[in-house]
């Protein structure tokens, strides 16, 4: 099953970080959706804000090499713009 | 006794009216249609199709009776298969299995249902002691079982998964309790069903016997009472809620 918008853009931006690759990405940030209780199918930008802030960085501390608080950051900013965007297609 | 438990079970079709209405009026203005497909549930099932079978059979006028009786079980088919359609809309939107269940189910119902209209109007109320409409009735409860087993277990499910959001500050406690209250009264009516099959299959009399009315009658009171908490929680519930459930009593799960 596809993730949303959202769900994939983070999953390649962290497939690109040191250390890392497509499908480490892709099975950590689901391991992080399912503590929170959402699903890859439907969650938003906002949703995935919060858990790249409270749950993927105990998730990205068990990868050797991974800048846990760089790569954070970079998703973070990367769901930023994809806020945007949600909040834009809500409002139009 | 009899009077206590005509009460319990009314009560519970009274509330079950009302939830119903006050839904499908809901869905009217959003034109959501989980909204009308749960309102029409409620409304046509519990609140005016057993009622009307009830009475139907009480009835001694032979047409009027196969009418109300008729008209009675229509209203269970159609809300029950309104009900299995809201679990495969609301819980399974991307399954391909669940509507075919829930049509299954539907069409199940409905061939039951009209096997037990045609034997009411050829031979009246006393119908329920033979032996092919015990069977279709038996089949009924199982259909009807097997749609609240599935809701119990979709509600426990999304309760998990709401207080697993509530840990992280995502989750809505309120939201979260209807679900757990939901898989309650799913669980307990599917206990009801499965007393008034049993009950069924021993060669009981349902409309007499203690304790098919009793599962029947209790599983009622409570379940209305569910329904409240669930679609019109009083204010003093809700502020209690979120008291009880501050982020700091979530952390538990």
């Amino acid at each position: 099953m596809a993730g949303s918008a959202s769900f994939e853009a983070i999953c390649a931006e962290l497939g690109r970080a040191k250390g890392m690759d497509r499908w480490t990405a892709r099975g950590m940030l689901q391991l992080a959706l399912m503590d929170a209780g959402l699903d890859k199918a439907t969650v938003s930008a906002t949703q995935l804000c919060v858990v790249i802030e409270r749950l993927l960085p105990r998730q990205l501390q068990s990868q050797h090499g991974v800048d846990v608080g760089r790569v954070c950051a970079r998703l973070r900013d990367l769901l930023a713009l994809e806020s945007a965007d949600e909040l834009e297609t809500l409002e139009g | 006794m009899l009077p206590v438990i005509f009460l319990c079970v009314a009560l519970y079709s009274a509330m079950s009216a009302t939830v119903g209405v006050r839904l499908v009026r809901r869905a009217a203005r959003t034109r959501g249609m989980p909204e009308l497909l749960m309102g029409f549930a409620y409304a046509a099932a519990p609140g005016f199709g057993y009622p009307l079978v009830v009475v139907g059979s009480a009835v001694s006028d032979r047409s009027l009776s196969a009418f109300l009786f008729a008209l009675g079980q229509t209203g269970i088919v159609l809300g029950v298969a309104s009900f299995l359609f809201f679990n495969a809309r609301v819980f399974r939107p991307g399954s391909w299995i669940a509507p075919v269940a829930a049509t299954l189910g539907a069409l199940v119902l409905a061939l039951c249902s009209v096997h037990r209209v045609r034997t009411h109007i050829a031979v009246g109320a006393a119908a329920l002691s033979l032996a092919t409409v015990r069977r279709d009735t038996i089949l009924t409860l199982v259909v009807l079982g097997l749609a609240y087993a599935w809701t119990a277990l979709e509600g426990l499910r999304h309760h998990r998964l709401m207080r697993r959001r509530a840990q992280i500050g995502l989750g809505d406690p309120v939201v979260a309790n209807r679900f757990l209250l939901w898989a309650v009264a799913g669980t307990l009516q599917c206990a009801s069903d499965a007393v008034i099959a049993y009950s069924l299959l021993q060669g009981g009399n349902i409309s007499a016997d203690p304790l098919p009315l009793f599962a029947t009658s209790s599983v009622g009171v409570v379940n209305s009472t569910l329904l409240v908490l669930i679609f019109m929680p009083p204010a003093r519930y809700t502020r209690w809620l979120l008291r009880e459930t501050r982020p700091g009593a979530l952390a538990t799960v």
